[in-house]
């Protein structure tokens, strides 16, 4: 009953088209009020939730977009993806999946690949004649390949509540990972091919081809020169972000030539505004969060499902569907951080894999991200586009399908995701 | 950003009224001002471990405190331009009496979180004082100070609502 | 039933995180139920920074701590991290009822909470590394090590390492890629936290001490009946002992566990242990005796009787 309630009387506020966070902070404040009789902790929440060295890749990987973007690398880029395999039909949305894919294996957080691939991707999808829709629920759903592909922050948190192998995670998630990204760029060119505004040129030739990647080189290089400085443990994931904006400044100084301090400014105010929308987002999200934690209501669904004596598949099945539900309100550190260890016992006596479950938790919780009424993705993608959040979710909708086959299908074939880490030698 | 969009609530970005715009947008270019500190304190601190071996050992609970910095100097000068997101539904009607209601909604829930985050702010910022609470990380740093922003980013995003609620009611833009 | 709501910071699987759960139990027990005690472990609650504060001001009415997360807040908690102060587990055993003990009781209390129970989580330490054993004060020269805090880092600058601070998250990433060489760490949380997977060489070192304490609010903690206050006293107790066989067991086991990983362990001798404290200890006194005057002085004088 009291679930009933406080869900249902997040979603009311939330419909009533008050600012998302001020509707998860209201909410949060009420249940404080009504529970612990005081507000204090309100403030503390959203202090030392935002008081996070790790959280400065949101906007330094948004400030590296919108350099690249003002500087028109860009633009190179897109343009040389469209002469190199713009007249395959749905070949630009599978470029963004791959680039979501590539993004992802530099980034350990799912809102800021799905940030920097948006801010960047959406209007040139557009400039090529995609469907708006088609286009933000590509992007919404490939930035959730951050905590999937690794490095992934989730991830490890989840190695370290779950005691599973941090090494052997990572590796579990590099199949499903590629294989979700394969679906969707088979979806992609699905999708496509029934959209007639998709203009597919005709093959522009080898040369041309050349040309233009010769010219778009610069932005090719960027993922391998992040990725490198993090192999070769020149900086952390974290700093990742602020090396891909030096070297993102870098290029739109000397090789582009057409940077100013104005547009530096231009840079950070725009970052300025895309982050604050998601911070906010985050600090509400964190105070809703404290408030249903401190009266154990996460934690007394858990345990119910813990408790229902079902078979491996069973309490599988059931946990992934728990999963799903906390996932629609509550965002992935939390749901993570109440769920595992309560869960774990029973899954040790199930005899189910942690490494496994890790993989299939990390996708369940990608989900998350892209379901309403609070998915970060979501919400991400209609803040940089300023499209209507119903045209959002409509178009992530389809991807949510598609995960949740996904899903299925690592839980019918569960090699897919420790094949890799055993035979690599991680032990059981 | 700022491009009109089809079905898209339409967002007053005018002027706030009573002088109240200035101190918002200072706001705002201070929030983007921390966002550049943050990427060449990162930068520099990545220079100096790699290169020098002389890490800056603050830096990862430094740009800690900027991101509470940043989010709280710029909340509310994104909220002037219509930023955060909000589930439209309501918002996009075209009916008067209802969109008048749904704006005081709007800015009055806003109004009314600030007032909150300001006043568990202050006795966050307080409590800390008296406690005498320090960081635990290398800095040191007495934990009132970096708290004392919660108290500038509740008192911008109160003024501007208070600003909107205010234009709502008079039917001024303030420009 | 008075609801008890403890945050602490240790996976549940961690020895101590089990200490903490038998704890709650016994309290309840022994209070006969007058004390519901919900454990909120792993963060999941108030992250690791925030308990010290939550618990002072009653947003939640207990929490456990490690002793460095006091910081300068109140620094003579850091005494155990003075290199070989606290190595013997004969003063172990004495400390739960012991002078110092309560001289730091009577400072928690002053500061704000009201101490209940003391697990001692190690007095066992790794240096891990790849590619070579660090034993001497030599070997520290130039590598690039994460840190645990300002007094500790002083001895390991002394030797020439510089300190990294970076979130723990990180770290077992940052050690895969070689952004920093080496760590130091317990030798249980060293094969808990899977640095197997990415160092090869181990030293084990009695060179700090660390506990995990717990605490309430002394206002909640004074509202309760004598029964209810009587349990937390003879819970806390029971379960200073508990921690102390779990940590020397899970100190114990690690070697033999990181071993059987394929690293390389090394457990350094007693002169190299003397080498160690000699090159590191003048330069965390000197920083400790800064932080805390003569409340430090006095502290360290208490628990010279306790060796
Ligand atoms: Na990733
Ligand atoms: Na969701």
């Amino acid at each position: 009953m009291t679930t009933l309630l406080i869900f249902g009387g997040l979603i009311a506020l939330l419909l009533t088209g008050i600012p998302i966070f001020a509707a998860l902070g209201l909410m949060g404040s009420a249940v404080l009020w009504i529970y612990e009789g005081k507000l204090w902790a309100v403030s503390d929440v959203v202090f030392s939730t935002l008081n996070l060295s790790t959280l400065t890749t949101i906007p330094l990987f948004v400030f590296m977009a919108q350099v690249m973007i003002k500087a028109k690398v860009i633009e190179d880029l897109y343009d040389m993806t469209n002469t190199v395999i713009g007249h395959l039909r749905g070949g630009l949305g599978v470029a963004t999946v791959a680039a979501c894919t590539v993004f992802a294996a530099i980034s350990g957080s799912s809102v800021a690949t799905a940030l920097s691939i948006g801010a960047s991707s959406i209007p040139q999808m557009k400039r090529f004649g995609y469907p708006e829709r088609d286009a933000l629920g590509v992007i919404a759903a490939g930035g959730t390949l951050g905590i999937l592909i690794p490095p992934s922050g989730p991830m490890i948190l989840y190695a370290i509540v779950s005691e599973a192998s941090i090494g052997a995670l990572f590796l579990a998630g590099i199949i499903p990972g590629l294989l979700i990204a394969l679906i969707f760029a088979a979806f992609c060119v699905l999708q496509a091919s029934r959209r007639t505004s998709i203009s597919a040129p005709d093959w522009a030739g080898w040369e041309a081809a050349m040309a233009a990647i010769k010219r778009s080189i610069w932005a090719l290089l960027a993922p391998p020169v992040v990725m490198g400085g993090i192999y070769f443990g020149i900086f952390t994931a974290t700093e990742a972000a602020a090396a891909g904006s030096i070297y993102a400044l870098l290029i739109a100084v000397f090789i582009y030539r057409n940077f100013s301090w104005k547009m530096l400014y231009d840079c950070a105010y725009q970052t300025m505004r895309t982050s604050m929308m998601v911070f906010m987002i985050i600090a509400g999200a964190a105070v809703f969060g404290h408030a249903i934690t401190i009266i154990r209501l996460p934690v007394a669904i858990t345990e119910m499902v813990a408790g229902m004596g079902l078979s491996a598949t069973g309490f599988i099945l059931a946990v992934m569907v728990l999963i799903f539900i906390l996932g629609m309100f509550l965002e992935t550190i939390s749901i993570i951080l109440i769920t595992t260890p309560i869960l774990l016992p029973t899954m040790i006596h199930l005899g189910i894999d942690p490494v496994w479950y890790g993989v299939l938790l990390m996708v369940n919780l990608e989900l998350a991200l892209i379901t309403p009424p609070v998915g970060m993705n979501l919400f991400v993608i209609k803040g940089i586009t300023n499209a209507p959040l119903s045209e959002v979710v409509k178009g992530a909708s389809p991807f949510v399908l598609l995960m949740i086959f996904s899903l299925a299908l690592l839980i019918a074939f569960p090699s897919l995701a420790t094949w890799l880490p055993y035979t690599a030698g991680f032990g059981r | 950003m700022g491009k009109p969009h089809q079905g898209e609530v339409e967002q007053s970005t005018s002027r706030l009224p009573l002088g109240i715009d200035l101190i918002v947008r200072v706001g705002g270019v201070l929030s983007a001002v921390l966002i550049l500190v943050m990427l060449a304190v990162t930068a520099v601190n990545v220079v100096g471990r790699y290169a020098l071996g002389n890490p800056f050992r603050g830096a990862e609970e430094f740009t800690g405190y900027l991101v509470v910095a940043l989010v709280m100097a710029g909340a509310a000068e994104a909220y002037r331009r219509g930023d955060h997101i909000a589930i439209d539904l309501i918002r996009s009607t075209r009916i008067p009496g209802l969109k008048h209601v749904s704006n005081v909604l709007y800015h009055g829930s806003v109004l009314a979180f600030a007032v909150i985050l300001g006043s568990t702010g202050w006795h966050t910022v307080s409590f800390s004082r008296d406690f005498e609470s320090y960081s635990a990380g290398y800095l040191e740093t007495p934990m009132w100070i970096p708290q004392s922003a919660l108290l500038l980013g509740a008192f911008l995003l109160a003024l501007a609502a208070f600003g909107r609620l205010v234009q709502e009611f008079t039917g001024r833009t303030g420009s | 039933a008075t609801e008890m709501r403890c945050s602490h910071q240790l996976p549940p699987a961690h020895h101590i995180a089990k200490v903490v759960d038998r704890w709650a139990a016994e309290v309840e027990k022994l209070s006969e139920g007058e004390l519901d005690v919900q454990v909120f472990g792993a963060d999941s609650l108030v992250k690791a920074n925030d308990n010290i504060v939550s618990v002072a001001k009653g947003d939640i009415e207990c929490a456990f701590s490690l002793n460095f997360q006091w910081g300068k807040t109140l620094p003579l908690m850091n005494v155990t991290l003075g290199p070989y102060t606290m190595s013997s587990i004969d003063a172990w055993k004495k400390w739960p009822t012991s002078d110092a003990a309560k001289l730091l009781e009577d400072k928690l209390e002053e500061k704000g909470v009201h101490n209940v129970v003391w697990m001692f989580q190690t007095n066992t330490s790794v240096f891990t590394t790849k590619g070579r054993f660090l034993k001497a004060p030599a070997d520290f020269q130039g590598i690039k090590m994460r840190g645990l805090n300002k007094a500790f880092d002083a001895g390991l600058t002394a030797m020439g390492a510089s300190t990294v601070a970076m979130p723990g998250s990180e770290v077992y990433q940052a050690l895969a890629t070689g952004t920093i060489d080496a760590a130091v760490t317990d030798v249980a949380a060293g094969y808990s936290r899977k640095y197997y997977e990415v160092q090869d060489h181990f030293t084990v070192v009695p060179v700090l001490a660390a506990y995990l304490h717990g605490y309430v609010n002394p206002s909640w903690y004074a509202g309760l009946s004598d029964k209810s206050k009587a349990a937390l006293q003879k819970a806390g107790e029971e379960a200073a002992g508990w921690a102390l066989e779990a940590s020397q067991e899970a100190a114990a086991a690690a070697p033999k566990q990181l071993e059987e990983k394929g690293v390389q362990v090394y457990i350094a001798s007693d002169e190299e242990n003397a080498a160690l404290k000699a090159a590191m200890k003048p330069a965390f006194d000197a920083e400790f005796a800064k932080e805390t005057g003569e409340d430090g002085a006095k502290l360290l004088e208490l628990i010279e009787k306790l060796q």
